[in-house]
């Protein structure tokens, strides 16, 4: 446990080396291409358009308010499902690193989830193009982004943190996961919303997806989260806490032999 | 405080996990059905260290021999705290410093001189040792402009000079070394062996990983020799390493541990 808690404090000190890590990868894959990581907003951009058109039609909803909402939903979507995906890959794909240097397993998350913040920024641009062109304008409860972006970011580094080891000794794990995110984009109100058509409320208040999505969504969408969009969240920030604590320290000693 | 390393009785044994092994649905599977059904999977226990004991002191270069599976890598990587024994303790203090493998952070987009600061951080360097490395590695590796272009421009020689240069720009109170180092393409480099030398001898403690008792000679006061994970013998360089190569020539020995458990060297 006191290993666990250490490997943490390590981590924070030793930012430098998942930020260097971070920016690297993101310069690794936009390398020689002129836009760099703006092609991904690029790719946002068409695919929030498709979508965005095609489903105001099929869901009857004003044009441009739906644009924007599925703008946000498949931003803040795109973060936090890409974030619990890659989460089973870091160790795995660091193992040359962990062969040879005692580099705690933390650090690894960190490199991944700051990799995905840094491209989130990148795609916020697709969102304030977006309001600009509706005509939106910003609304108190855009102060409750940045606060929602940290409880959800936080929270996905510890699952991360967690998910990092057990995907590494059970190799099957990851194609679990990914499987189980394209299930919850369905379950989860993505591109339709909670209230619509004859779904009981409850399927949607008892999805933990859908508490995060919201805390980066509604202010996004000039609306604060609900005060139980925020109590889920935390309980799921403490679970999660939790499960990267006990992993951690179930783990730390064997990650070698499971490489 | 003056650095130390001691083991005291340590084993280490783990499993070795096929693709079977390394499943979760096979897992849960036994867990439902039992050990009644037999789903394939490989239970292979490696037994890389048994009840080894030692212990070195500042000042002290122990040079690690044996054969592949003898256990050699295994005790280097419980000193770099990459794995941990089973039963018995491993007590270090002071700061290692870890050379057991060359590359790691070096991106080969990134030009020389900004390929200094990752590896080095992976080392475990701190800000002011990354500060002097910018100094002192372009110095020593005579890279000129070089230094600017990507590492992927690089030829294999220009490679090894940066490398090297690399692993030799900080220090420890404990290196623990695997052989490479004093090996391959820059062994006739003049400079880089002075640079090795100057590095081991401001170094506390030395642990060197090798097959050739000429290496060893050169460099350490004291020897383990290990075989199948045992230690055979540990104490003065001179008398084990006799009694090694002697034992390797036509001891029995030799015959002894004709099938070593290979596996354990490679983790």
């Amino acid at each position: 446990m006191t290993g666990a808690l250490a490997d943490f404090g390590a981590t924070f000190r030793q930012w430098r080396i998942w930020y260097i890590m971070a920016q690297q990868d993101i310069q690794l894959r936009y390398r020689r291409s002129l836009l760099g990581p703006f092609w991904l907003s690029i790719a946002m951009a068409v695919q929030v358009l498709g979508i965005g058109l095609l489903y105001s039609e099929i869901l009857n909803q004003p044009v441009g308010q739906f644009v924007l909402y599925i703008a946000a939903s498949l931003l803040v979507w795109g973060l936090i499902s890409g974030m619990i995906a890659e989460a089973c890959n870091t160790l795995v794909e660091s193992t040359p690193h962990l062969h040879a240097l005692p580099i705690p397993t933390p650090v690894f998350a960190a490199r991944m989830v700051q990799r995905n913040f840094i491209i989130f920024l990148h795609n916020l641009i697709v969102i304030a193009a977006l309001m600009a062109y509706v005509g939106s304008r910003p609304t108190p409860a855009l102060m409750a982004f940045p606060i929602g972006l940290f409880v959800v970011t936080v929270t996905c580094y510890f699952i991360a943190v967690g998910l990092g080891p057990l995907c590494l000794r059970f190799r099957d794990l990851t194609q679990v996961v990914v499987s189980a995110l394209q299930v919850a984009f369905f379950v989860t109100p993505v591109i339709w919303q909670r209230g619509a058509g004859r779904l009981s409320a409850i399927f949607v208040d008892a999805n933990p997806l859908y508490h995060l999505l919201q805390l980066i969504r509604a202010p996004l969408l000039g609306q604060w989260p609900t005060p139980l969009n925020w109590i889920a969240s935390l309980a799921i920030l403490f679970a999660a806490m939790l499960f990267a604590v006990i992993t951690l320290a179930a783990s730390r000693r064997k990650i070698f032999l499971w490489l | 405080m003056a650095p130390r390393i001691t083991f005291d009785h340590v084993d280490l044994t783990y499993p070795v996990y096929g693709m079977a092994g390394r499943s979760l649905k096979l897992a849960l599977m036994r867990q439902v059905v039992g050990s009644r059904v037999d789903l394939g999977v490989e239970n292979v226990e490696i037994n890389a260290l048994s009840d080894i004991s030692f212990e070195i002191k500042e000042g002290d270069r122990l040079g690690l021999i044996g054969r592949n599976g003898s256990g050699k890598s295994t005790s280097l990587r419980l000193i770099a705290r990459l794995m941990f024994p089973t039963r018995g303790s491993v007590d270090i203090e002071g700061r290692v410093l870890p050379l057991l493998e060359r590359g790691l952070g070096i991106n080969p987009e990134l030009t020389g001189a900004e390929n200094i600061e990752l590896p080095l951080r992976l080392l475990g360097a701190t800000s002011e040792e990354i500060q002097r490395a910018r100094v002192d590695v372009p110095e020593f590796t005579e890279l000129g402009a070089f230094m600017h272009m990507p590492f992927r421009t690089y030829s294999d020689g220009m490679r090894a000079r940066l490398l090297f240069g690399l692993c030799t720009a900080i220090e420890g109170d404990i290196i623990a070394l695997d052989e490479w180092l004093s090996a391959g393409d820059i062994e006739f480099m003049e400079r880089a062996r002075l640079r090795l030398q100057g590095l081991l001898a401001r170094t506390g403690i030395v642990v060197l990983a090798s097959h050739s008792p000429e290496l060893i000679r050169a460099i350490c006061n004291k020897v383990a020799w290990m075989e199948r994970g045992r230690l055979v013998a540990f104490g003065d360089a001179s008398e084990v390493l006799a009694a090694y190569t002697n034992a390797a020539t036509h001891g029995p020995q030799a015959e002894l541990s004709a099938e070593p458990a290979e596996a354990a060297d490679q983790g």
